[in-house]
């Protein structure tokens, strides 16, 4: 048994040494050649098929990449986007804010604290708005509360921390006011259509579309020189006792974000407000 | 018993706060933060009548005048109006509501519109005069035209999606009754 053991490795030993040989002798080139090449074929399809697979197997692999790339992305874009949206608030934030700094810098013996508009009256037939800041900051009924743009209107009603303010526009609102440029006097009302009247000017004075309207200081419920808006149209005839002028107010009352009291101002009478005297 | 059921009424009344005063608190803090951005023809719609009218014909008036009173109260004080200007109106207006929920036509699909249409204008008369009473300025005739009449439209328009939205908190809050 060992014998036929010895004798099969001997056997084949030899067979691969001959076949080396004949290998190295160029003998086994022909027939190399007849074999290898169904081998060929054979191979370029088997390796065809498996290059298949792998891109195959590949793809899947990609596809979960670029799922899991696609989601990384998004979660960037979303982020992105909500930071955008930030930077934008912040950029109107600083423009309304730098606006605000100006105007204080202009006016700088008027003490101002800077408030946030929280909300509207509920009322329907009521204008004012409800401001972020309230007794415990200082503000009392009858300070007066401005934006860059010009006068906004007075505050009505304080609680801790929150303040009604009444703005220009509200029917019982009445401002002394002055034409910058004719000089004359008048009250400038508020009523239901967003302009502003100014009523009570005197019948000698010769007002002019496009004049600016400042508070004129009368009767001490309100700083002089305060801008309130531009005459858009003026009505006068013969028979009254005086003209009416139509005034667009400089403030977009709709768009009230940020808003600063005039906190060193004191008012002559804040009676009519129901309040105390600050 | 009587014991017994005064403490399950009471029970049912604490219920109710549970939800109502949130509920009407939200409504009037929208009322003034977020209606003031969705004003049709220069004016907000007022979402706290639609609510109290709603209520007061799917619930009858004594939840639907509570209901006034605090949503009144609410109103008031986000606004420059004296406290309970809104709340008396609001009151009257849902105890006028009241009379359209025990008629044959409760049920009709129509009558939440047909109720406002005639309740908007009677509010907005009601807070005119108790303005006017209380020492505010108020344009009557003025605000009647420039605010009511788009009003009275605006709310018959959205009257029909506010009931259904409350009668879905109606169906989900109401007390069941056992019959023994």
């Amino acid at each position: 048994m060992r014998t036929n053991r010895t004798l099969q490795f001997l056997l084949f030993a030899l067979a691969s040494l001959g076949v080396l040989v004949l290998h190295e002798a160029g003998t086994l080139a022909p027939l190399e050649q007849w074999a290898a090449n169904p081998l060929t074929a054979v191979q370029t399809w088997l390796e065809a098929r498996m290059r298949g697979v792998e891109e195959v197997l590949e793809t899947a692999r990609d596809l979960q990449t670029l799922r899991q790339r696609v989601e990384e992305l998004e979660k960037q874009n979303a982020a992105l986007q909500i930071e955008n949206v930030r930077l934008h608030e912040d950029l109107a934030d600083y423009q309304a804010i730098s606006q605000l700094l100006n105007f204080t810098r202009e006016n700088t013996q008027l003490q101002t604290l800077p408030a946030e508009v929280i909300g509207r009256d509920s009322n329907t037939f009521l204008r004012s708005i409800i401001i972020n800041k309230g007794a415990t900051d200082g503000l009392a009924p009858g300070m007066p509360v401005v934006t860059e743009r010009g006068l906004v209107g007075r505050i009505t009603a304080v609680s801790p921390s929150s303040a009604k303010v009444m703005l220009l526009t509200d029917p019982a609102s009445a401002v002394n006011a002055r034409l910058q440029t004719s000089r004359a006097d008048g009250i400038v009302e508020g009523q239901l259509t967003p302009a502003l009247r100014m009523r009570f000017i005197p019948q000698e004075a010769t007002v002019q579309t496009g004049e600016v309207v400042l508070t004129s200081g009368l009767g001490g419920n309100f700083p002089a020189g305060l801008v309130i808006g531009q005459v858009i149209s003026v009505e006068r005839r013969d028979v009254d006792l005086f003209q009416t002028a139509e005034v667009h107010p400089t403030v977009d009352f709709n768009r009230l974000e940020i808003v600063l009291v005039i906190t060193n101002f004191k008012p002559t009478n804040v009676d009519i407000f129901g309040g105390q005297q600050p | 018993m009587w014991t017994s059921l005064a403490a399950n009424s009471h029970k049912g009344r604490l219920h109710v706060a549970y939800y109502t005063v949130p509920l009407l608190l939200a409504l009037a803090l929208g009322q003034s933060t977020v209606m003031p951005y969705f004003r049709v023809f220069g004016v907000m719609p007022n979402l706290m009548l639609m609510a109290v009218v709603a209520w007061t014909l799917l619930r009858g008036p004594g939840e639907g005048i509570i209901w006034g009173f605090m949503g009144g109260i609410a109103l008031d004080l986000f606004s420059r109006a004296p406290l309970g200007v809104s709340a008396l109106a609001l009151v009257i207006v849902s105890y006028l509501s009241s009379f359209a929920e025990r008629t044959l036509y409760r049920d009709h699909a129509a009558l939440p519109p047909a109720v406002i249409l005639i309740v908007t204008p009677i509010y907005d008369m009601l807070t005119l005069l108790l303005l006017q009473l209380t020492g505010q300025r108020v344009a009557v005739l003025g605000s009647l035209l420039y605010f009511t009449l788009p009003a009275t439209v605006i709310h018959v328009v959205l009257m029909l999606p506010v009931y259904h939205a409350l009668a879905w908190l109606h169906r989900t809050t109401r007390r069941r009754e056992v019959h023994l």
